[in-house]
């Protein structure tokens, strides 16, 4: 027995013995695990106190990113129960307890950025709506802290840094397009970076007061990269070349840029009618005004030709959508086109509608039309949508006129 | 005593040690513990229809599945090796005694020490088994699983113009999340943790009285190993005082600090564990081992029953 004691004895010298040996080398071994970032520093208090002791014991055994993973279906659980407070406190966990897993940090600002701020921007809880629009601030604010905090952590993810030039730069939020065009230059300049970061790079720098000088040599060269024919990228790079040259030749500019005349039109017309977009338009309207005149005279041309109804419905369509397309006599002859090309077109007279504010006003634009019978323009079921209108509207009936008006409307050409 | 007899009383006999961990391993597997596997397989097939809608920007699209499909099955694998290193090593000794088989065994030639290593390895050879499985079910939940989220993004990127570099990259970013050499060693690590921790329970067990006591106190050290690195801080920090001091020195020298194979977290992020790192853990894994077992032959060599 004395003798077994003593073995205790010794087997409790040979632990501490071996602990002395091994004490220095597990501390260094920490110490470099914890700098190359294998091992996660000791939670903080304050994580502990919110994890609870169950989750505390399991993230301690090496399992953080199983707690992180159990949390997110719990963020989730607050989410659909519009718990905003719930969703933030509990991506602040999982953060710190996989603060290097870009998911997460990606996932917690959209919430609150996104979502949290779209539920007061709707104000479903009928708030006043400067609480409202207060709340919305305030959880925009939130998600742009959360996310600037995960790229702070992970600077070398590229993603990160996009989705926070993306929010920077959303119209919706609060907009700073100087940090939108420097969060999407460091995404671009990691491995990895999407085409599109250097391109929303350029589009942010072009929004930016202070940046825009900058802008146009970076527009160029990614022009001439791949994806340099987007749209927007190609408008842009009109507005910055006559922002650089105002005494450039709009149309000769824009069909270098575009192409051609109409596709200059077309593109260019989208992105001027896009004015919440804040995108420069230096000599937009000025080219759209100079490229429409001839596009409109060639339309006319082809409509006269029912051989060529197809072809003048095509350019009719993009002039009707288009810079001044709501002037006549576009809209009906759209109306007239389509229905020469198809008789049987369903509720024609709900089409012309949507292009005016008042029936009064496309019937108008309709008789107006129709009176102008030396146009050569297409005729087709004009009549018919008039008396429809009539008959809805409520407006008096006028007889067709049967013979040229003695002072008839001029000519659209 | 002749040479024949000497040799076989010699310690550490390889084809001795062997029998012994086949007959323990077959005395745990007799004891139904792979039905824990159709629990994981449940516990991963079901971590598939995990995906929750999340802010899916096409060139992330599907990473949170990988995530949470690694997730559960190393947590599972990590909560089933530590449960059983300590269980079920704290069962063997008192489970001889008590169906008398040790007196048996020790009455023939057996060294005790090669008794307790057979004991010992009968557990990690289950242990390596079980986790075996187990990540063999993972990889094949995880690969389809990869090549569809490599599919999405890499299309997502040929959707955006990138370019082959660009291509490449997210290629590799989407492969670090998936069933990598480098998941397979945070396998590794669950499985050095279970065999410290297994060695720590045959101490236990060689002066305890109940199998009980060993589960408790085993589970107690697990704890406390989780808090080492903590200790050691308050060890070697300027501002502790004496106490402090004495307190967190003793359970530094004593216990083992489990907190080194939390690597496991920082692979699931898609880290890089170094062979240099993986060697690091696997030498301090030996040292542990052999000082607990070898603390444990003093403990159980001169033991009467």
């Amino acid at each position: 027995m004395k003798s077994q004691s003593r073995r205790i004895v010794l087997a409790c010298l040979v632990l501490v013995a071996a602990g002395v040996v091994r004490m220095p080398l597990e501390q260094a071994m920490t110490r470099d695990f914890r700098e190359s970032g294998m091992l996660k520093e000791p939670l903080a208090l304050d994580t502990r106190r919110k994890l609870g002791q169950g989750l505390v014991a399991v993230s301690l055994g090496g399992l953080r990113s199983l707690v992180a993973s159990m949390l997110h279906l719990r963020a989730y659980g607050f989410f659909e129960n519009r718990r905003w407070d719930g969703v933030a406190e509990t991506y602040d966990t999982i953060v710190q307890l996989a603060p290097d897993t870009g998911f997460y940090w990606d996932n917690g600002h959209w919430m609150m950025a996104y979502n949290a701020a779209s539920h007061y921007d709707n104000n479903y809880d009928n708030f006043p709506p400067a609480r409202a629009a207060a709340e919305k601030r305030r959880w925009i604010l939130k998600g742009t802290r959360f996310l600037e905090e995960g790229v702070r952590l992970n600077p070398d993810n590229s993603r990160l840094w996009a989705e926070l030039g993306s929010l920077y730069s959303n119209r919706l939020k609060i907009v700073d397009y100087d940090k939108s065009a420097a969060a999407f230059a460091r995404a671009s300049d990691l491995p990895g970076a999407l085409p599109y970061m250097r391109r929303f790079q350029a589009y942010a720098m072009a929004r930016s007061p202070a940046l825009i000088d900058q802008a146009l040599p970076l527009v160029r060269e990614l022009r001439s990269q791949k994806g340099g024919s987007v749209p927007t990228l190609v408008c842009l790079h009109f507005a910055l070349e006559v922002r650089e040259n105002p005494n450039i030749d709009p149309i000769r500019t824009a069909v270098a840029i575009f192409g051609d005349e109409e596709k200059a039109f077309r593109i260019l017309s989208d992105y001027y009618l896009d004015a919440e977009s804040g995108m420069p338009v230096d000599g937009v309207e000025p080219a759209l005004e100079a490229l429409l005149v001839p596009l409109r005279d060639r339309a006319f041309q082809l409509a006269r030709d029912p051989a060529r109804h197809v072809e003048a419905l095509d350019l009719v369509r993009t002039l009707h959508q288009g810079f001044g397309g709501s002037s006549a006599p576009l809209p009906v002859l759209r109306l007239a086109l389509e229905l020469a090309l198809d008789p049987s077109l369903p509720a024609p007279e709900q089409m012309i509608l949507s292009g005016f504010d008042r029936p009064g006003q496309a019937l108008a634009a309709l008789r107006a039309y129709r009176a102008d019978m030396q146009s050569g323009f297409p005729m087709n079921g004009i009549d018919e949508v008039i008396r429809k209108l009539e008959l809805s509207s409520g407006l008096p009936h006028e007889q067709p006129a049967t013979a040229p008006d003695p002072a008839p409307a001029p000519s659209h050409r | 005593m002749s040479a024949a007899t000497t040799t076989a009383y010699r310690p550490l006999n390889p084809r001795r040690i062997l029998v012994l961990a086949r007959h323990t391993f077959t005395q745990l597997v007799r004891m139904k513990v792979f039905y824990f596997l159709a629990v994981f397989a449940v516990v991963v097939i079901g971590a598939n229809f995990l995906e929750l809608p999340t802010d899916h920007l096409p060139e992330n699209a599907g990473t949170e599945i990988l995530y949470t499909v690694k997730n559960t099955s190393l947590g599972c694998m990590s909560i089933f090796s530590l449960v059983l290193a300590i269980v079920a090593t704290g069962l063997l000794l008192p489970k001889d005694v008590e169906d008398r088989t040790l007196y048996t065994i020790l009455a023939k030639p057996v060294p005790r020490l090669d008794y307790l290593i057979g004991k010992w390895l009968g557990v990690v050879a289950l242990i390596f088994v079980s986790l075996m499985a187990m990540t063999l079910l993972m990889n094949l939940v995880l690969i389809p699983h990869t090549s569809k989220v490599m599919q999405l993004q890499i299309g997502a990127a040929e959707f955006a113009g990138a370019n082959a570099e660009t291509k490449a990259k997210i290629a590799e970013d989407v492969r670090a999340l998936g069933p990598t050499w480098n998941l397979q060693a945070a396998v590794l690590v669950t499985f050095m943790r279970a065999m410290v921790l297994a060695a720590v329970a045959l101490l236990l067990s060689t002066f305890s009285t109940s199998t009980l006591f060993t589960a408790i106190v085993g589970f107690l050290v697990l704890f406390i190993g989780f808090f080492q690195a903590d200790a050691r801080e308050i060890y070697f920090g300027q501002d502790s005082g004496l106490a402090g001091k004495a307190a967190s020195g003793i359970m530094t020298v004593i216990l083992p600090d489990l907190q080194i194979y939390n690597l496991i977290d920082a692979i699931v992020e898609g880290k890089v564990l170094k062979a240099l790192d993986l060697l690091k853990v696997t030498g301090i894994t030996a040292f542990y081992c052999v000082t607990y077992l070898f603390a444990s032959w003093l403990v159980f060599a001169r033991k009467e029953f």
